[in-house]
C-alpha cells in the first residue's frame, strides 16, 4: 500500500546588511526532522536543508553528541564542498530519521566543520520514491 | 502558502535558535544547540531548532 505524499513548505530567511537591517529574503527548502540513535535521546525537530547536490546527509557534530553518537567512532570520510574545500566527516549508520509521520533508518556524516544540517542523495533522497521541489509555490512534496 | 520571514531571526545570524512550533518567531537563541536546548527547559510548547546560516552572505553548501 503506497503512503500518502508529505507536503511541506520552504522556509524564508532574511538577507541582512552590515547594520543587521533586512534588505531582502530568500526561500530555502528546509524541513523539520527528528533524529534518534539506538533508542537513545531524540533531538528535534531540527530544520535541515534539502540539498540535491550533496551526496550524503551531513550534519554538525553537536547534533551527534546530543543523540549519543561519538563522532570519531564513525568511518572517516573526506567531503569536498564548494570552492574545492575538503572537510573531515565521520559516517555513522543506524540513525533513525523522522519526517512528519514517516521514519527510516539511515546514515549521517557528522563533522565539526559543518553548521547547517544537509539532507543529501544517499540517506535522504533515496529513502523516498520522489522528492519534488515546487519552487514557485515554495512547496516540497516527499513521496514515501 | 508562501512562508514569511521568521520574526526576529535577523538578530541570530550564524547562531542556533529555538522557534515556536509554527516557525513564526524566535523564542531563544544561542551559540550552540545544547545551549539553546538548555534555555528551552521549562518553556511551554514544542520548539523547532534551527541553525541560522550567515544572513549577510549567500549560502552555497
Amino acid at each position: 500500500m503506497s503512503k500518502s505524499p508529505i507536503e511541506l513548505f520552504y522556509t524564508t530567511l532574511p538577507i541582512i546588511n552590515d547594520k543587521r537591517q533586512i534588505t531582502g529574503s530568500v526561500a530555502r527548502p528546509m524541513i523539520d526532522i527528528i533524529l534518534n540513535y539506538k533508542h537513545g535521546k531524540m533531538v528535534g525537530p531540527v530544520q535541515a536543508l534539502i540539498d540535491s547536490g550533496a551526496d550524503y546527509n551531513l550534519f554538525p557534530e553537536e547534533v551527534a553528541s546530543i543523540i549519543g553518537v561519538k563522532l570519531t567512532n564513525g568511518v572517516l570520510r573526506m567531503t569536498e564542498g564548494i570552492g574545492g574545500k575538503t572537510i573531515k566527516a565521520y559516517r555513522h549508520s543506524g540513525i533513525k530519521m523522522f519526517v512528519e509521520g514517516h521514519s527510516f533508518v539511515t546514515s549521517v556524516d557528522f563533522s565539526e566543520e559543518v553548521t547547517v544540517p544537509l539532507l543529501g542523495q544517499q540517506g535522504f533522497f533515496n529513502k523516498f520514491d520522489s522528492v519534488t521541489l515546487l519552487r514557485q509555490k515554495e512547496k516540497i512534496i516527499l513521496k514515501p | 502558502m508562501r512562508s514569511r520571514i521568521i520574526k526576529g531571526i535577523e538578530k541570530y545570524s550564524n547562531q542556533w535558535v529555538a522557534l515556536d512550533s509554527k516557525k513564526t518567531k524566535v523564542i531563544v537563541g544561542g551559540k550552540s544547540l545544547e545551549d539553546v536546548m538548555v534555555k528551552m527547559l521549562g518553556v511551554e510548547g514544542k520548539p523547532v531548532y534551527m541553525r541560522v546560516p550567515r544572513l549577510d552572505t549567500a549560502f552555497a553548501p
